[in-house]
């Protein structure tokens, strides 16, 4: 059954068809990677699903509700979160104000957040997300100081903390060494086994191949087939549009 | 001497509200806002206003002098606040050269450039407190001292966390669910209130208002204030404010020249300003911080 549909999703940048009408469903609970060579639109297509770019047209449909016209800020409330290509988390503020940030996001009106005071069950909350991924010492230091590896966890981390049922991670694999893929992996995991469902871009293809249900892949900005792992490793289409004719 | 101690504690106090409340809009949340002595004008205009003309009084004038410079912060924040950075400055800048244009030739309102004459000093249970009292001791650091509190609340509430976010990282801060426009606007609004009550204590004070309270240079001294000491560093803007003060007294308290102060007060603020960068870009209150880098 379809949990989050994409339908005719455009976007043009002066001449250029960065994502021409693409189509594509995820199913819920499950892992579905995104891949597609450089500039095939991938990234582009988060950004116009999370309302980071406006889109020429298309829909998108999650959990049977339009989620066309919701602006960024209000898709977390509505159960989607996401990671970016290149990692923004916020350096001066501390790993668990970090989180704190994203667990609090219920109480977002600006005048309830000014008089909520006692923040006990949230911060034991994001003990314990620390504890599992071993940056517990760090929770009172500045975010900056992490390793790059160690940002795109606490980046993975603040989209759970969200509660998001639906997370795009981009790229959550690049630049990260072989200890901590594996950490990334057992996160990526456990969400699934919370029974959230995913959408990864990543060009690690092992990393993506072992983890994920289905594969869409991506060309020119278009779609060009979504299915399981193991078929779309073996379509000549994919192996042109990596290695080319 | 005692007048001028006691003169330069209350100008020390009304000072650390002012910039206070500008370490609200440009510290925590990082609006480059130029225009910040807009709400300190037309805090301290209302005041003034409300008390000629009318017979308001100061504790009536402190609200609503809060009341006005935040709801003109609001119409300020709508015009401006979609741009940032270098565009917001600008922007802001020319808002506060039309202040300074529109106090001078609003004759029927503010006087023009005769000002307002005649501002009534504090009453309180029916007693004059006068200018140059203890009372008033008591009285303007005792406003600054609650607003100073209510300000470091924000700072420290998850509200006060929501504008670090957006100083970081805007669009981070929106991947997290955070309305950015809706956060700046209210940092905006609780800002050009705080600046109105330092208005207020300002034209109860000196009992006297002209267009200069607009005056473009003054923002130069409390963003000076500010970095000096730490941008969004709630402690910092305090200490920034009693250094800044201070070292602006300097030449003054030694006998220099009066021709002459001026220019030396301002070798000196360059002076600060570059040791701290030198020092402490993050400002000198992190002197007293512990180092968690």
């Amino acid at each position: 059954m379809s949990f989050f549909q994409v339908s005719h999703l455009t976007k043009t940048f002066g001449g250029v068809h960065a994502v021409e009408d693409l189509n594509f469903e995820v199913k819920k609970n499950s892992i579905t990677g995104l891949i597609g060579p450089n500039g095939a639109g991938k990234t582009t297509a988060f950004n116009l699903i999370t309302h980071f770019l406006p889109r020429n047209k298309g829909n998108t449909i999650f959990d049977k509700k339009n989620i066309s016209h919701v602006p960024a800020y209000k898709l977390v409330r509505n159960g989607i979160a996401r990671t970016f290509q290149q990692i923004r988390i916020f350096p001066n503020l501390t790993l668990r104000e970090n989180l704190l940030l994203s667990v609090s996001h219920s109480y977002d009106s600006w005048w309830r957040s000014l008089w909520k005071i006692n923040e006990t069950e949230a911060n034991k909350r994001v003990e314990q997300m620390l504890k599992e991924v071993n940056l517990w010492k760090y929770a009172d230091a500045p975010a900056k100081n992490l390793s790059y590896g160690q940002s795109k966890l606490l980046e993975i981390l603040r989209c759970m903390a969200t509660d998001a049922e639906l997370i795009l991670l981009d790229e959550p694999a690049a630049g990260v060494n072989p200890t901590m893929l594996r950490t990334v992996e057992k996160l990526i995991l456990d969400l699934k086994a919370q029974g959230k469902t995913l959408l990864v871009i990543e060009h690690n293809m092992p990393f993506l191949m072992g983890i994920s249900d289905e594969i869409i892949v991506m060309e020119n900005g278009r779609f060009l087939m979504q299915d399981k792992p193991e078929v779309v490793q073996q379509d000549s289409r994919v192996l042109e549009a990596y290695l080319g004719r | 001497m005692l007048s001028y101690l006691f003169s330069l504690l209350i100008i020390t106090a009304i000072w650390v509200l002012l910039v206070q409340s500008y370490n609200l809009s440009f510290g925590l949340t990082g609006l480059f806002n130029l225009g910040h002595i807009i709400f300190y004008g037309i805090g301290a205009y209302t005041a003034g206003i409300l008390n000629t003309r009318y017979g308001f009084g100061f504790f009536e004038n402190l609200l609503f002098s809060a009341l006005v410079a935040g709801t003109f912060a609001a119409f300020f924040g709508l015009l401006t606040l979609r741009l940032s950075g270098h565009y917001l400055a600008i922007a802001t800048l020319g808002a506060a050269m039309i202040a300074t244009v529109v106090a001078t030739n609003w004759v029927s309102l503010t006087n023009g450039p005769l000002g307002i004459r005649g501002i009534d000093e504090p009453e309180l249970f029916g007693q004059v407190i006068q200018a140059d009292s203890f009372g008033f001791l008591l009285l303007i650091p005792g406003v600054v001292v609650v607003c100073n509190i209510l300000l470091f609340r924000i700072f420290h509430s998850p509200f006060g966390r929501i504008l670090r976010s957006i100083k970081d990282d805007e669009t981070a801060s929106r991947a997290v669910g955070k309305n950015i426009f809706e956060a700046k606007m209210w940092s905006l609004v609780l800002s050009a209130a705080f600046a109105g009550i330092a208005g207020t204590l300002y034209a109860h004070y000196r009992l006297f208002l002209d267009p200069s309270i607009f005056a473009i240079p003054e923002i130069i001294l409390i963003i000076l204030m500010v970095v000096v000491g730490g941008r969004g560093n709630f402690w910092g803007a305090i200490l920034g404010t009693i250094l800044v003060v201070i070292i602006g007294e300097v030449p003054r308290f030694i006998g220099f020249p009066n021709n002459i102060v001026g220019a030396t007060r301002n070798i000196l603020f360059s002076a600060l300003l570059i040791g701290t960068m030198f020092l402490r870009p993050n400002g000198l209150f992190t002197f007293f911080q512990k180092r968690t880098e």
